[in-house]
C-alpha cells in the first residue's frame, strides 16, 4: 500500500501522506510525478507556497471529491451557475476570508480546477448583487476615489438611469 | 515607576498614528491574503461568475484598483435579458466590443424591442471575439443582420435562438400556443454552417421537420426542445462529430399524441429505414433528457444507439406501474450496454394510479456506477419524486403545502439537501398547520431552499404572525427575482390585511434582486388599495402583472407605478368577454392624456404596457386582439 502514497510537505515543514490518486487531482503534482520522473515512494514533494493548515484543508477537499466523475464536455452552465455549489462544499467553505483566499491561492498553485472553481464561486457569491459600499464593508476595502472622481461616478450613474 | 508609566503611556499615544507605525501595521496586514491582493488572473476568474451589472455598476465603483481592473477584463458576457435600455446604451458605450465573448439579447416582456435598439447602436461585426450569441425573440424583421453575422463570424462557435410563445385564437373557443420567430429556412442555413459547433433552441419537432436534411452536420453540442425518434436517428446518422445532445423529450412512434401547433407529419416507418437505424452506433458522450415521458423499453432502444455514453441524465415523468415493472430491466441493461458510463443523473416524477403503491420498493441501486437513489412520497396528489444523488438539474415547480402534503424529506431538515439545493421555483401555501420546528431549522446551516428564485405564495384566509420569520429561514430572499401572490378567498378580514401588509413589507425589504411581481389575484387587489400596494413594493421591481379589475383602479395603478418598465393587466377567464375592449381603450386614452411615453400590446388574454421606451412615442407593437 505504501507504493500508492506520496509525501507532501508544506512550507512550514509538516509532511502529509496522501494517496497518489487523491494527490493527482492537482495537475501540478500530477506533472511532477509523471513528467519529471519523481518517484512515489521515497521523494517528498515540497510545496513552498502552501502552509500546513491550508494543505490539510486541500487534502480534505481532494479526498472528498476523489470519486467525482469528470464533468461533461458541454457543461458550460456548471461554471456560470453560482448556486451550483454542493452542500458539502458550502459547509467546507464556511471559513474566514483569509482562509478562503489562501485556499484560492493554493488551488491556483496546485492547479486543482474543481477547488479553484468552487472557491472563486464562493467569493463571487459574496459580491453579486451588492452595492459598492456593501462590497467595501464585506472585504474591508477602503474607498480611495477622490471627491472629484466620486462626482464623476455620480454623473455617470445619473446618465445611466435617465430615461 | 509612576512616572515611567505615565511617560510610557504618553509615548504610546504620541506614536500611535505616526507614519512609521502605520507602515508597520500595513506590513502586518499584507501578510494575510485579501481580495485586492489576488492576482489579476484569479480576480478575472472571479469576474467570470459575475453579471455585467454587478461588474460595471457595483464592483467598478468600489475602489480605483477594481475601476481599472474591470476595464481590462476581456471575457465580458453581456446578458441583456433583464436590463434597462439606458444601462444597455451605457454598457455599449463603455466597453470595447472586442472584449466581449458572449452576448445575450432578449425581446421579452421586460425588454421589448431591445434587439432592434441594440442593433441600431452597435455593429455586430465589431464583436470580433464573440464566441456565443443567444437571442430570445418574437420578431422576424431584424434577422437579416443577425444571421449575416452568424454566418460570417470567425469567432462564433455557439448560437442559441429561442422563439417566444404566442397564444393564437383559431376559433371562438379554441386557442393554441405557437412559437414565433424568423423563418425556418434561415435556421436551416445555420444548421449547415460549419463554424457553429453548438446550437441551442426551443425548436419543436414540427419545426425540425422543415430544417433537417440528410446532409452532414458539424455540431458537437445540440439542444432542442423535442424531436421524433426518426429525427433523432437522422441527427445521429448525419452528425458524426456530435458529443452531447440535450433533448426536452423524444417522441416515439407509439405515442399517439401531438403537441399543440404541431403538424401531424407521418414518421417514416418502412422496414429498410428501421434496419438502417438499428445499425447506428454513434460515439455520443453525453445524453440528457429534460422531460422524458416514454417507456423504459423505448429508452433502452434509444440508448442502444450510443454505447460510448459517459454521462446520462433522465429528467421526466412516468407511471408507477411502468416504473415498478420495468426498472429492473434498466438496472440490468445500463451496466452491460453502457460500459463506459461514468455518471447517471435521474429525476422522475412517478404518478400513482392506485393505493397499492409499494412504499418499500426496491430502490434502483447502481453502486458500481457510484450512484445512489432516493425518493420522496407526496401524499396528495399521490406521487413520488425519485432521484439520484447527485441530482441532475431540474425545472419543476416544487409545492410546499403543509396542510395536505407529506414530504418525507422535510421531516428531517438535513436530509436530501441535494434536492432542496436544486429547487428554483416553489409554491408556499400559508395555513395554520406548519410542522416545522423553528429551532431545528435555525440549528441547520443556511436556508432550507437556498437557491429558490421564483416564489409563489398561495394565500388562504390565514396569515399567521410569524410567517415573515418563517419565510426568511426557508428562502434566501436576496436571491428571489420573482414573487407571485395568488389567492382565491373572497373575504379577507382587516386583521388578515393588516398582518399581511406588515409582513410582506418586511419580506420585500430583503428581496433586493426582486424584479418581477405577479399579483394575479382579483380579491387581493380589491382588498388592498393601490397606495398601500405601492408603498410596500420595492422600487427596483421592473415588471408587475395585475389582474384587470375596474377601469378606475387600473388608471390609479398606471399613475402610481410610473417607475415600472412594464406592466401587464391580465383578464381572468370569467371577465374575458366583458368590457375588455372598453377598458383597454379607456386606459390607453388615459395614458395619452397624461402624455406618457409608452408602447402597448393587446392580446386576447392581456394588455401589456411598456413605459419610458427610448425615442418612442405612444405606439402599438402589435394588436392581436379579436
Amino acid at each position: 500500500m505504501a507504493g500508492n502514497k506520496i509525501k507532501l510537505q508544506s512550507n512550514d515543514g509538516d509532511t502529509f501522506d496522501v494517496d497518489v490518486e487523491i494527490a493527482k487531482q492537482s495537475a501540478t503534482i500530477k506533472t511532477m510525478l509523471e513528467d519529471l520522473g519523481m518517484s512515489e515512494e521515497d521523494d517528498v514533494i515540497p510545496l513552498p507556497n502552501v502552509n500546513s493548515a491550508i494543505l490539510k484543508k486541500v487534502i480534505q477537499w481532494a479526498t472528498h471529491h476523489k470519486d467525482d466523475p469528470p464533468p461533461p464536455e458541454d457543461d458550460e452552465n456548471r461554471e456560470k451557475n453560482l448556486s451550483d455549489i454542493s452542500s458539502w462544499d458550502q459547509d467546507f467553505l464556511k471559513v474566514d476570508q483569509g482562509t478562503l483566499f489562501e485556499l484560492i491561492l493554493a488551488a491556483n498553485y496546485l492547479d486543482i480546477k474543481g477547488l479553484l472553481d468552487v472557491t472563486c464561486k464562493t467569493v463571487a457569491n459574496m459580491i453579486k448583487g451588492r452595492t459598492p459600499e456593501e462590497i467595501r464593508r464585506q472585504f474591508n476595502i477602503k474607498n480611495d476615489f477622490t471627491p472629484q472622481e466620486e462626482e464623476q461616478i455620480k454623473k455617470e450613474n445619473e446618465w445611466c438611469e435617465e430615461k | 515607576m509612576n512616572n515611567l508609566q505615565i511617560v510610557g503611556e504618553k509615548l504610546y499615544l504620541q506614536t500611535r498614528f505616526t507614519p512609521q507605525r502605520l507602515e508597520e501595521k500595513s506590513k502586518h496586514v499584507e501578510e494575510f491574503p485579501s481580495l485586492l491582493k489576488l492576482s489579476t488572473e484569479i480576480l478575472h476568474r472571479i469576474f467570470d461568475y459575475l453579471d455585467i451589472e454587478t461588474l460595471l455598476f457595483s464592483l467598478r465603483y468600489v475602489c480605483k484598483q477594481f475601476h481599472e481592473l474591470i476595464l481590462l477584463y476581456n471575457r465580458f458576457k453581456f446578458d441583456f435579458e433583464s436590463i434597462s435600455i439606458s444601462r444597455l446604451r451605457y454598457i455599449c458605450h463603455l466597453i470595447n466590443p472586442e472584449l466581449v465573448i458572449e452576448l445575450r439579447l432578449s425581446n421579452d416582456n421586460k425588454t421589448p424591442s431591445q434587439i432592434e435598439y441594440f442593433l441600431s447602436v452597435c455593429d455586430l461585426h465589431h464583436f470580433t471575439r464573440l464566441r456565443s450569441l443567444i437571442v430570445i425573440q418574437n420578431a422576424k424583421h431584424f434577422f437579416t443582420n443577425l444571421f449575416d453575422y452568424v454566418l460570417t463570424s470567425r469567432s462564433l462557435s455557439s448560437f442559441s435562438i429561442y422563439y417566444l410563445t404566442r397564444i393564437e385564437k383559431v376559433s371562438k373557443d379554441h386557442y393554441y400556443h405557437t412559437l414565433t420567430g424568423p423563418s425556418l429556412n434561415s435556421i436551416s442555413s445555420i444548421f449547415q454552417r460549419s463554424n457553429i459547433k453548438k446550437f441551442k433552441s426551443n425548436l419543436k419537432s414540427y419545426q425540425l421537420e422543415t430544417i433537417l436534411r440528410p446532409i452532414q452536420y458539424s455540431f458537437r453540442h445540440l439542444t432542442i426542445q423535442h424531436c421524433t425518434k426518426q429525427q433523432y436517428y437522422l441527427i445521429l446518422r448525419y452528425s458524426p462529430h456530435l458529443r452531447t445532445i440535450c433533448l426536452g423529450r423524444i417522441k416515439m412512434n407509439d405515442e399517439g399524441y401531438h403537441s399543440e401547433g404541431e403538424s401531424s407529419f407521418a414518421s417514416s416507418s418502412d422496414e429498410e429505414e428501421s434496419e438502417n437505424n438499428e445499425l447506428i452506433c454513434h460515439s455520443l458522450v453525453s445524453l440528457k433528457f429534460q422531460r422524458y415521458k416514454g417507456s423504459i423499453e423505448n429508452l433502452k432502444e434509444i440508448l442502444l444507439l450510443t454505447p460510448m455514453l459517459k454521462h446520462l441524465e433522465i429528467v421526466g415523468q412516468t407511471k408507477v406501474t411502468e416504473f415498478v415493472t420495468n426498472t429492473s430491466m434498466l438496472k440490468e441493461f445500463i451496466p452491460n450496454a453502457l460500459d463506459l458510463l461514468q455518471s447517471i443523473g435521474v429525476f422522475l416524477v412517478i404518478h400513482i394510479e392506485d393505493d397499492n403503491f409499494p412504499l418499500g420498493m426496491n430502490l434502483f441501486q447502481m453502486n458500481e456506477k457510484r450512484c445512489r437513489f432516493t425518493y420522496e412520497f407526496l401524499k396528495s396528489p399521490e406521487k413520488i419524486f425519485f432521484y439520484s444523488v447527485p441530482i441532475p438539474k431540474i425545472d419543476i415547480h416544487y409545492e410546499i403545502d403543509f396542510d395536505r402534503t407529506t414530504i418525507c424529506t422535510l421531516k428531517k431538515i438535513n436530509q436530501n439537501i441535494q434536492l432542496k439545493n436544486r429547487i428554483k421555483s416553489t409554491q408556499l401555501c400559508f395555513t395554520d398547520n406548519v410542522p416545522f420546528n423553528f429551532s431545528q431549522i435555525r440549528q441547520s446551516n443556511g436556508y432550507v431552499f437556498p437557491n429558490v428564485t421564483d416564489l409563489e405564495f398561495r394565500l388562504t384566509e390565514f396569515w399567521p404572525y410569524n410567517r415573515k420569520e418563517f419565510v426568511s429561514i426557508m428562502f434566501n430572499l436576496s436571491c428571489i427575482t420573482k414573487i407571485s401572490l395568488r389567492g382565491n378567498s373572497s373575504v379577507y378580514t382587516d386583521q388578515f390585511i393588516s398582518q399581511m401588509e406588515k409582513q410582506l413589507r418586511e419580506i420585500f425589504k430583503q428581496t433586493k434582486n426582486l424584479s418581477e411581481l405577479d399579483l394575479y389575484s382579483d380579491h387581493l387587489l380589491i382588498a388592498f388599495d393601490v397606495d398601500k400596494i405601492y408603498s410596500i413594493i420595492p422600487q427596483h421591481v421592473k415588471y408587475i402583472k395585475f389582474p384587470a379589475v375596474g377601469l378606475e383602479k387600473m388608471r390609479n395603478i398606471v399613475d402610481q407605478f410610473e417607475n415600472l418598465w412594464s406592466m401587464e393587466f391580465a383578464w381572468s377567464e370569467h371577465r374575458m368577454h366583458r368590457d375588455r375592449a372598453n377598458k383597454c381603450e379607456g386606459l390607453i386614452n388615459h395614458l395619452q392624456m397624461k402624455k406618457r411615453n409608452f408602447r402597448y400590446q393587446k392580446s386576447f388574454f392581456s394588455l401589456l404596457i411598456w413605459f419610458n421606451y427610448i425615442n418612442s412615442e405612444c405606439s402599438i407593437i402589435s394588436d392581436s386582439d379579436d
